[in-house]
Formats: structure tokens, C-alpha cells, sequence
């Protein structure tokens, strides 16, 4: 018998045959650094500046005033009813979301395939033409209107132009949103271990809890971010299903931009509304370990 | 009891797809309404598809978002997939840093963003138009295709692919028959999501179009902007049965290529040994 | 927009000028290349100053112009031409960009932003000795919009159905402010700045272009007084609630009701006591245009009652030619809502650019009433 080889030098090995692992992170670094980081430079600078509102020259002139006029309460009033709303959808969002997600990875190959695709194929319709699908699905008169006053309610639903249509519409354009990350969490999940659970006599519930649960939970974060965050700068559906009746914080950081041309303003209360978001990851971060070893 | 039989899933999930579905058949219903101001059922007519059919417009709308999204869907894998490899064997601090971009990115409004990119190109001639608009999508989309793959990332073991490499198998090959298939779902869940934002994005679109043709969304919105009929609804329509279309054929196409079969099984030891 | 939609629904422009507070998605690329101010629309001049020679740029709304002027315009001087660019935008940011940017020669724009732009010397005024047709448009409408050739405008009133609010009359603001409480939720508002505070002032008696932040702030008192019993604030299909009933009472645009009576005809318009705002747009040359002189041959030549006549009848909008009048469609000419009588001029008021903290004012008023 030969002797066995010798050892390779040790050394770092690349990620992938041969490739040194600056080269993995180099279309990254393309993206973010110039493409992203810049532009936020950019942002950052004109929060600190004033603009002619005459014909809209920004000019440099490292004032504070714009995070100033940030601070008075009507915009805190507005935040916080976002915020409230946002997160209301969001979590139900999350519920809904989890249980098809766990309902998907639990088929077959095939069939998982296939809702997959269900979920996503009424996406392709067009953002706009779906929301304006609801003004006529909740609007008084409307079917579901219709649907419920031949049950006996008295009166109309009156949902639509109310927070509520806009919730549902948050929770219906961001559903998918939700869906994929925990499904993708989940699906990885080997069916061998929910029969492992099961022989040991563990409890449905139990069984959930210990072999569902953890593996959803990177997915669930990745998906409560992923919805909870755009949502709080909705603008488009609070504004065709909400009648214009609930201003956001989305349309009023919009029309800084879109109509009143308020360029730092707007500049600032993007800054704000960014620094107070990565704290919030920060937090989270140092949170998450406690959380895996659960 | 096993828990394999959902008697509580089962029934939600139905109801959740029905609600995912239902806007799709109103819209659908409503795109043969002769009612042009949508406030009833006036009868039937396919007078709309017509009308949409033959929107030039429209045409090249959803020739130029089909570009757009199919471009900035790559390369946001491409920027996503690298990203992850690189990922797994980062120090935490620098997996800090990079984890904070992508969640920069999510966080950070669109219509900021794209103000900010636009003026940004300006700054350094860089001319607006499709590119532009690519790569404006590719930020934010990488950043999803980011979490996702980075989600499935983490429940993989590296020495999984360094055992194929000690069992004789080159590093690429290593890669693909290990990593990359366990990876297959995440990437085509990301590459779905990518393709499906960029399709049906306006903000980023409209401040980077420059001079170029319109893509779709932003077509469909001037003609919102104008009057709500029912071509709006035929145009959706039938956008989204060419999308599937091309997707079916595209799956297809991929199922045939044989990897399909082997991605949807779970990522298990024994896929090295094929 | 298609021309067959012109031709079913011939008085369909919405507000598309105005839509600011509609999260303005619309906002057109070409009109942001302002903000770093591109070279201007540098091509060869218009050569000798007897010949009306070269390419003059137009930003427009989609489809606003005459089925045959830029042919006909063509024909007429060979060697001139108008290129038609769309844009559907809005907002007066937007706007004034569009000049900035120097993208364009001349632009559809109404009051407020032509004048805004005029304050920013960003347009270049006409030689009227070069466009004596201007002679044809009402006086009115010329004193309003000096700078250019203005071309048509709209103003906010009242449609209702009597037969959902108990057969009630309404010939005022007044009334509608009364009846609004007694039919919660029935009532939809129109969701942009000018239009809504705009009419509202018409209600409390004040000029709808104050500027004076006692009198704004009543404005908002009485919109947010009222805000709960309203069903919406709509920018686009606004009065389409009252064809079916599921809207009772709207404040709406002129040409927008008398599409909706045509649909159903148990809808009322009325053009308030108290008087009515409107906007008022035109054409506008941009600053330094080397086709200043395309562009006077141009609006001199849309000023004649065949030209204009064909621009009306393919928008369908309200027009300022009285001389046009037997070449107007019917539909349109014979409207008592969209015909410029004396009586009806009498009472509307154009809207005008407030300045700079004048807009700043009614901007903070419209956000206030908004997050109420």
C-alpha cells in the first residue's frame, strides 16, 4: 500500500476553486459602495442645505434647520401613525405569511413548485392595475359590499378610504414578500425529522416547536424586514386606497421630493428616518444570538 | 399524531390564495366591461383588448420592462450569490458591515434613492436610460436576492463542499454539486422576486428613463393619470398571461435541462457522490 | 392616450396638469435633467428672418393638441416644424425644471407655473406684433396668462345628484358645506392643493390666490371641519361615484361632469354664488429658445378659429375663441357648462402664482389638513 500523501501547505482556502475571496466580493462592492453609498453621500449633504424655492438651486449651506422643522408635531403625529399602521400590517402579515409558507414546504416537490408560482403569477398583472382592483372590490356597492348585505349586514362595509383599505392593500402587495423568505427557511427542513419527532412521541404542538420553529425563524426576521420597512414608506397605496384621507409618512417624504421640490428637507427626513431604522438593526443584532440559541 | 396533516393550515392557505387571486378576477371580469368609467357592469365586450392589443405604447412598454427585468434579475443574482460565498467565511465584522448594506438598502425609500442616483449621474454624465435604470434596480434587488440566498446560506455547512474536495472532487465541481444545488431554491426564489419588482417598478424607472422608451408600469401609469378604463385592465391581463407564458416556457426549458429534479430535493450528503 | 379615447370621451383631461398631491409618480425624467441644467436646445438657428425655419421642441401633455395642427402648421411653412414631446406631469417643481433644463423650446404650462418660471427668469416673453391672432382669445384669458398663448382652462364647481340628498338644491358652496354633515361619507373632494383650498376660499369669500395666513387658516379650519364626513379626496375619476350613486355630491372640473351626464343624465353641475376658481394653461417659450421664431408662427397660427377649433374638438376641453364657436362640436359649443359666457367669466377667478412663501404657506396649510 502507498503511503498516504502528504499534506497540503496549509494555508486559507479560496471559497471556490482558485478564486481569491476579494474577487466574491467585488460585483458587491460595485453595487453598494459606488451605486449606493455615494448616492446616500449625496442625500446626507443636501439635508444640510436650503433651497430656492423660486427655482429650486440647493445651496450648501450646512444648516440644521431642515431636522428643525422635522421635529414639529404634526410630521411626529404622521410617523406614528405609520409606524403603527405599518407594523400592525406587518405582523399580520407575518401570521398569514408563516402558515402558507409552512403549508408549501410540506408538499411535494411538485406541488410546492406550483403554489409557488400561484402566489407569485397575480404579481405580473401590474402593481397599479391590482390596487385599483381593489378601490372596486371594497368600494360601497361593490361585490364584497353586495356579498355582505345580502348576509344582512345593514348598511354599507365602508372600508374603503379608511386605514383599513390601505392595510389590506399593504398586506395584499407585500404577502409574497413574506411568503418567500419563510418558505425558503422552511423548505430545508428534512421531512425525516418531523417523523424522528413524532416516533419519540413528541406532541404536534411540540414537535412545531422544536423542529418547525427554530428553522423559520432567520426566514421570518428576513421577511418581517423585508416587508415591515418598504411599508413604512408606502406611498402609492395609502393614496389610492386611502382616499387621501390618512397621510403617511411615504407621501409626506414623497411630496418633498415629487412636488414641493423641498430637496433638503426631504434629504433630511430620509437621513432620519435611516439612522433610526439601522439603529433599530443594530439593536437587533445584538439581540439575534439569544434569539438563535433558542 | 403526525403533524404532516394541516387541518388548520390546509383551509387558511386556501383562503390566502383565494385572497392573492381574487384582485385577478376582478380586474379580469372588469377588462370586458363596456362601462368605461367602471361604476357598474355594462355588458360585454373585448373592444378593450383590442384597444390595448394595438397600443404601440404599450408594446414597447413591455418590451423595454421585459429587458429591464430579466437584466437587472442576473446580475442582482450575480451580485447576491458572490456576496453569500464570500459571506460564510467573513469575519463578523465584516459580515456586520455587509449585512448592514443590504439592510441599508431595503430600509432607504425608494423615491430617495432614485432622487439621489439621479442626481448622482448627472453629476458625472453618465446618461441616463436603460442602463441607468438597470443598475438603479440592481441595487435594491441584489439586496433581496441577498437576504434570501443568505438565509438558505446559513444553514449550510462549508465542510460539506471541503469534504467533496478532500473525496476528490475539483473545487468547482464541489461547488456546483454541493453548494450551488443546495442553494437552487433560494436562487430561484430570488431570482423570481427580482424579476417581479423590477417589472413592475415605477419610481426608479421614471426618474432614470432619460429620453428612452417608457417601460410598461410607467405607460400604464400616464394613462391612469388620464382616465381609468378598462384597457388599463386588458393591458394588465394580458401583460401578466405573456409573462406567465414566458416564464412556463423558461421553466420548461430548465426542467428538461435535468437540474431542476435534482434542486428540488433537499440538499442532502449523498448529492456529492452524483 | 389613444385617438380612439379622444374621440369616445371627448372631455376626459383630467387634471393632469394639477395632480400634485398624487404621490405624482408621473414625474418625467427629462424635466429632473434640470437640476444640474443641461445645454440648452442648441440646434442651427431659424436662418434669415423672413423664412420661419427649423425644429421647435414642445413639452405637452399627451395628446392636447389638435388632430391636424402640427400637419397643417408644416404645410403651411415648409420649412418649420414642432416636434411633440409628452410629458404627464403635474407638479410645479416639475414644471419649472422642465424649463430649467432647457430640454424644450416651449411647454405647456398654466398660471402658477408660468409665472413661477417667470419669477425664476427662466422664460422668454413674445413679440405679440409677431402673433396678432392672439386678438381672437377672449380678453380675460390674455390679461390672466400674458406670457405666452393660453389655451384653455377649467374651473372647479359643484356636481350632485338631487335625488340622493332629498331633492335638495344646491347653488352654492355654502349649501354643499351645509349638506356635506347630513350625507357622511358621500361627498368626494378633489386632492389637489389650488383646486380644494382653492374653492374653498371661494366659500369663505376670499380671492383664491390669498396669501394671507389668517384667511389660509380659516381655509384649513373649514375643509378639516368637514373632513370626516367626506368619502375622498380623489385626483382622478372624481365625480365617477355620482353615475352609479355611491357618491352623492363632488367638487369636480367642468368638462369632467359634462362627461358624467352624458353617462347619467339625473347629474346636476353648478357654478356656485359665490364664484369659482380655475386654472388657466398655455403655451410657454422657454428662456434663450433659438426658435423663438418658429414658435410665434406657431401659436399665431393655432390662434385662428380653423386651428383652434381643431384642438377643442380633439381635447374636449373649455375654450376662450368665441369666433370658433360655429366650428366647435356641439357636445362642447352648445354646453352651458363649458361655453365662456360674460356671466360665467364674471364669476371665476384664474389662478395665479403665489411666490415663494405664498406657496410655502398654502404647501404647510394642504400637508396640515391632510394629517388631520
Amino acid at each position: 500500500m502507498a503511503p498516504p500523501p502528504a499534506e497540503p501547505p496549509r494555508r486559507r482556502r479560496p471559497a471556490l476553486g482558485g478564486l481569491p475571496r476579494l474577487a466574491l466580493l467585488l460585483p458587491t462592492l460595485v453595487i453598494t459602495a459606488l451605486c449606493f453609498v455615494i448616492p446616500l453621500g449625496l442625500i446626507a449633504v443636501y439635508s444640510f442645505g436650503t433651497v430656492n424655492e423660486v427655482n429650486f438651486d440647493v445651496y450648501f449651506g450646512w444648516t440644521t434647520q431642515n431636522y428643525h422643522d422635522f421635529t414639529s408635531t404634526l410630521y411626529l403625529h404622521t410617523l406614528a401613525r405609520s409606524v403603527f399602521l405599518s407594523l400592525s400590517t406587518t405582523l399580520s402579515c407575518a401570521v398569514l405569511g408563516f402558515i402558507f409558507a409552512y403549508y408549501i414546504s410540506r408538499q411535494p416537490p411538485r406541488a410546492q413548485q406550483l403554489l409557488l408560482v400561484a402566489v407569485i403569477v397575480p404579481f405580473w398583472t401590474s402593481f397599479i392595475v391590482r390596487t385599483y382592483a381593489w378601490v372596486d372590490l371594497l368600494q360601497n356597492l361593490g361585490p364584497i359590499d353586495r356579498f355582505a348585505r345580502a348576509l344582512g349586514l345593514h348598511g354599507h362595509i365602508d372600508i374603503l378610504y379608511t386605514p383599513y383599505s390601505i392595510a389590506i392593500g399593504i398586506l395584499y402587495s407585500y404577502l409574497p414578500l413574506m411568503i418567500l423568505p419563510i418558505y425558503v427557511s422552511l423548505e430545508r427542513i428534512d421531512p425525516a425529522l418531523y417523523d424522528a419527532a413524532a416516533d419519540l412521541g413528541a406532541t404536534p404542538f411540540r414537535q412545531f416547536r422544536r423542529v418547525v420553529l427554530p428553522h423559520a425563524v432567520p426566514g421570518l426576521i428576513a421577511g418581517i424586514i423585508i416587508v415591515g420597512v418598504p411599508a413604512l414608506g408606502e406611498y402609492v397605496i395609502p393614496e389610492i386606497l386611502g382616499g387621501g384621507k390618512t397621510l403617511m409618512a411615504g407621501n409626506l417624504l414623497a411630496d418633498q421630493f415629487l412636488e414641493t421640490g423641498n430637496y433638503p428637507f426631504g434629504s433630511a427626513l430620509a437621513v432620519t428616518v435611516m439612522v433610526v431604522l439601522m439603529l433599530l438593526l443594530f439593536l437587533l443584532r445584538r439581540a439575534q444570538p439569544a434569539v438563535e440559541a433558542q | 399524531m403526525n403533524i404532516r396533516r394541516h387541518p388548520v393550515a390546509a383551509p387558511l392557505s386556501l383562503l390566502i390564495l383565494l385572497f392573492m387571486w381574487v384582485p385577478l378576477i376582478v380586474v379580469a371580469v372588469n377588462s370586458f366591461n363596456t362601462q368605461t368609467i367602471m361604476a357598474g357592469w355594462g355588458g360585454f365586450t373585448t373592444h378593450w383588448y383590442s384597444l390595448a392589443w394595438h397600443n404601440e405604447d404599450v408594446r414597447t412598454g413591455l418590451k423595454t420592462t421585459l429587458i429591464i427585468a430579466v437584466a437587472s434579475s442576473v446580475l442582482s443574482l450575480f451580485v447576491a450569490v458572490t456576496g453569500a460565498l464570500w459571506w460564510r467565511r467573513a469575519s463578523p465584522k465584516a459580515r456586520a458591515v455587509y449585512d448592514g448594506l443590504i439592510f441599508a438598502r431595503i430600509i432607504l425609500p425608494e423615491v430617495v434613492f432614485a432622487t439621489a442616483l439621479f442626481f448622482l449621474f448627472l453629476k458625472i454624465h453618465f446618461s441616463l436610460g436603460l442602463t441607468a435604470i438597470v443598475i438603479g434596480h440592481t441595487v435594491w434587488n441584489s439586496a433581496y436576492a441577498a437576504l434570501i440566498v443568505q438565509a438558505r446560506m446559513a444553514g449550510l455547512d462549508p465542510a460539506l463542499e471541503e469534504a467533496a474536495a478532500d473525496l476528490g472532487a475539483t473545487p468547482w465541481r464541489a461547488f456546483r454539486r454541493v453548494t450551488l444545488s443546495a442553494l437552487m431554491p433560494a436562487i430561484v426564489v430570488a431570482g423570481l422576486l427580482a424579476f417581479t419588482f423590477s417589472f413592475d417598478d415605477v419610481v426608479t424607472s421614471v426618474f432614470l428613463q432619460g429620453a428612452s422608451n417608457s417601460p410598461l408600469p410607467v405607460v400604464i401609469l400616464g394613462m391612469i393619470r388620464f382616465r381609468i378604463t378598462p384597457e388599463i385592465n386588458a393591458i394588465g391581463l394580458l401583460v401578466m398571461l405573456f409573462t406567465v407564458t414566458v416564464m412556463s416556457l423558461a421553466v420548461i426549458f430548465y426542467a428538461t435541462a435535468g437540474s431542476l429534479g435534482r434542486a428540488g430535493r433537499r440538499g442532502s450528503m449523498l448529492d456529492m457522490y452524483r | 392616450m389613444t385617438e380612439h379615447d379622444a374621440l369616445i370621451d371627448p372631455l376626459t383631461r383630467g387634471a393632469l396638469l394639477k395632480k400634485a398631491g398624487a404621490g405624482a409618480l408621473g414625474l418625467s425624467a427629462a424635466s429632473l435633467l434640470a437640476a444640474c441644467g443641461s445645454s440648452g436646445s442648441s440646434s442651427s438657428s431659424a436662418g434669415s428672418s423672413n423664412v420661419i425655419a427649423g425644429q421647435a421642441i414642445l413639452s405637452n401633455y399627451p395628446g392636447w393638441m389638435g388632430k391636424h395642427n402640427l400637419a397643417a402648421f408644416h404645410q403651411k411653412y415648409p420649412q418649420a416644424s414642432i416636434k411633440m414631446i409628452s410629458n404627464a406631469t403635474s407638479s410645479s417643481a416639475e414644471v419649472v425644471l422642465q424649463f430649467k433644463s432647457r430640454q424644450y423650446d416651449f411647454l405647456l404650462s398654466d398660471t402658477t407655473d408660468s409665472g413661477q418660471a417667470h419669477a425664476a427668469d427662466l422664460i422668454t416673453p413674445l413679440d405679440w406684433s409677431k402673433v396678432p391672432n392672439i386678438q381672437n382669445i377672449s380678453e380675460k384669458f390674455r390679461k390672466a396668462y400674458p406670457w405666452g398663448l393660453p389655451t384653455d382652462y377649467g374651473k372647479v364647481g359643484i356636481a350632485y345628484r338631487p335625488d340622493l340628498v332629498g331633492n335638495a338644491t344646491i347653488t352654492s358652496w355654502h349649501d354643499l358645506w351645509e349638506l356635506i354633515p347630513r350625507y357622511s361619507g358621500q361627498t368626494v373632494f378633489i386632492d389637489l392643493e389650488r383646486d380644494c383650498m382653492g374653492s374653498t376660499c371661494k366659500y369663505l369669500g376670499f380671492s383664491s390666490n390669498t396669501t394671507d395666513p389668517g384667511e389660509m387658516s380659516k381655509v384649513q379650519d373649514a375643509i378639516v371641519r368637514v373632513k370626516p364626513d367626506l368619502k375622498a379626496f380623489l385626483n382622478t375619476n372624481v365625480g365617477a361615484g355620482l353615475i352609479n350613486g355611491s357618491t352623492a355630491m363632488a367638487m369636480d372640473w367642468d368638462y369632467d361632469v359634462a362627461l358624467l351626464q352624458q353617462k347619467n343624465d339625473k347629474i346636476k353641475w353648478v357654478l356656485p354664488d359665490e364664484g369659482v376658481h380655475a386654472y388657466l394653461e398655455g403655451f410657454t417659450a422657454v428662456k434663450n429658445t433659438s426658435k423663438i421664431a418658429v414658435i410665434q408662427a406657431f401659436l399665431n397660427f393655432l390662434a385662428t378659429p380653423p386651428q383652434y377649433a381643431d384642438f377643442v374638438n380633439t381635447t374636449g376641453t373649455a375654450y376662450m375663441m368665441p369666433t370658433a364657436t360655429p366650428l366647435i362640436e356641439k357636445s362642447i359649443s352648445k354646453n352651458p357648462i363649458l361655453v365662456p359666457t360674460p356671466a360665467v367669466l364674471a364669476k371665476t377667478e384664474f389662478d395665479k402664482y403665489l411666490g415663494a412663501d405664498g406657496t410655502t404657506l398654502w404647501s404647510n396649510t394642504w400637508t396640515a389638513i391632510k394629517a388631520a
